[in-house]
């Protein structure tokens, strides 16, 4: 009995985690839970375009090599549940900073706003940015906004160093984008895109 | 008994595991035609509903029917169910708009049910119609499943699916794409 049983039992038990895995990440609106894991993917028109990193550099006031110390639930906008979009606010122990530096000095910690959940809680990866998480380290390109907070300065604006997803941000980073020209070598070599975005952050800085 | 009982809840644990993988899958990346990251829809009848959108909203929700309706699709705003239509003010985002499917589409098929489609005023802010007409048309392109367009794929420029310009209307390759897979 207890031999043909215990297969059983451990199905039941692997279908109700997988089960509960998938929906318990779900929030309602009124008690605010917001999920641990995007579920949903979106994608929509961008309006900044860069064809290559001189290009994303130029158009970035902050370039940082940086450390994912904590994520926060951030802003939302929009008026009702079913079309509220809230971001997530990303901190960063900078280690590195290539541009901005000049102008505002080097914080202890610096925060931008990434993409997000909607109004019920559910977590949406926009354009191919996956969810930056703490202990990823990364190199961001960061733009300031109108109300001094900061976000990428696009969907490609961040090369993973260490951490879940290596390597650029963005829909077919290798085949699109500020980051397409770049050789496979160069993409696949996190030395050697570090020392690309130095040397492009020196130009665009002059 | 027992060795023709193990290999079948093995089995049924691999196949609900390999499926809540897909299920949960962060993204996909997207090419084309019934390749959009928002999932197909489910049938070639768009019924759609604009939720309190202005009139640059409506404009760019009346010119994606207007396109959409130049392939098998039947998009219409006689009825409701299957894209609800926002517009407001999301922030300074870099998306001027944004689809996704509600509640995550069908992992078995791909299919969306209920698409939404969100229009950010903040980005938008200062366009011209022909600028929410060409949005209209690249939002309402990915509720019939269409991926973005880049000038490798649209030598003559003229898809409203390229992120980087704003062509007004499909081109033959965008409506053969829907029409192949609806």
């Amino acid at each position: 009995m207890e031999t043909t049983t215990r297969p059983v039992r451990l199905f039941l038990i692997a279908a109700l985690v997988v089960v509960t895995s998938c929906g318990a990440d779900r929030g309602d609106p009124s008690s605010r839970k917001y999920a641990v894991e995007p579920e949903l993917t979106s994608q929509g028109k961008e309006v900044r375009h860069y064809d290559d990193l001189a290009e994303m550099a130029a158009g970035s006031d902050w370039i940082l090599r940086a450390k994912v110390t904590d994520v926060r639930v951030g802003k939302t906008y929009g008026d009702s549940v079913e079309d509220q979009v809230i971001t997530r606010l990303v901190v960063l122990d900078p280690i590195e900073v290539v541009k901005g530096v000049d102008v505002e000095g080097v914080p202890d910690t610096l925060t931008f706003e990434e993409e997000g959940w909607q109004g019920d809680g559910r977590g949406y990866v926009m354009n191919g940015v996956l969810w930056s998480r703490p202990g990823e380290e990364a190199w961001f390109f960061l733009r300031r906004t109108r109300d001094g907070s900061y976000r990428l300065t696009s969907s490609f604006g961040r090369y993973t160093l260490v951490g879940k997803d290596e390597g650029p941000s963005g829909l077919e980073p290798a085949d699109e984008g500020p980051w397409a020209p770049e050789s496979a070598t160069v993409l696949s070599d996190r030395m050697a895109v570090s020392e690309v975005v130095r040397a492009l952050a020196r130009k665009a800085v002059r | 008994m027992i060795r023709f009982r193990a290999p079948r809840w093995r089995l049924g644990l691999v196949v609900i595991l390999l499926g809540a993988s897909v299920a949960v899958a962060p993204t996909s990346y997207a090419g084309h035609g019934s390749d959009s990251s928002a999932g197909d829809p489910d049938n070639r009848d768009h019924y759609i509903d604009r939720n309190s959108v202005t009139a640059n909203g409506d404009a760019a929700t009346q010119w994606g029917i207007w396109e959409l309706n130049q392939t098998y699709m039947n998009a219409t705003l006689d009825g409701s169910g299957d894209v609800e239509v926002y517009d407001d003010y999301y922030g300074e985002t870099d998306w001027a708009g944004m689809t996704n499917c509600a509640s995550g589409y069908n992992w078995l098929n791909g299919n969306c049910d209920v698409f939404r489609v969100r229009f950010n005023q903040t980005t938008m802010f200062g366009y011209g119609i022909n600028y929410w007409r060409s949005l209209g048309c690249h939002e309402f392109g990915h509720t019939a499943g269409l991926g973005h367009r880049s000038h490798s794929t649209d030598a003559d420029d003229n898809s409203c699916m390229r992120s980087d310009i704003w062509p007004l209307l499909f081109d033959v390759h965008d409506i053969n794409s829907i029409n192949d897979h609806v």
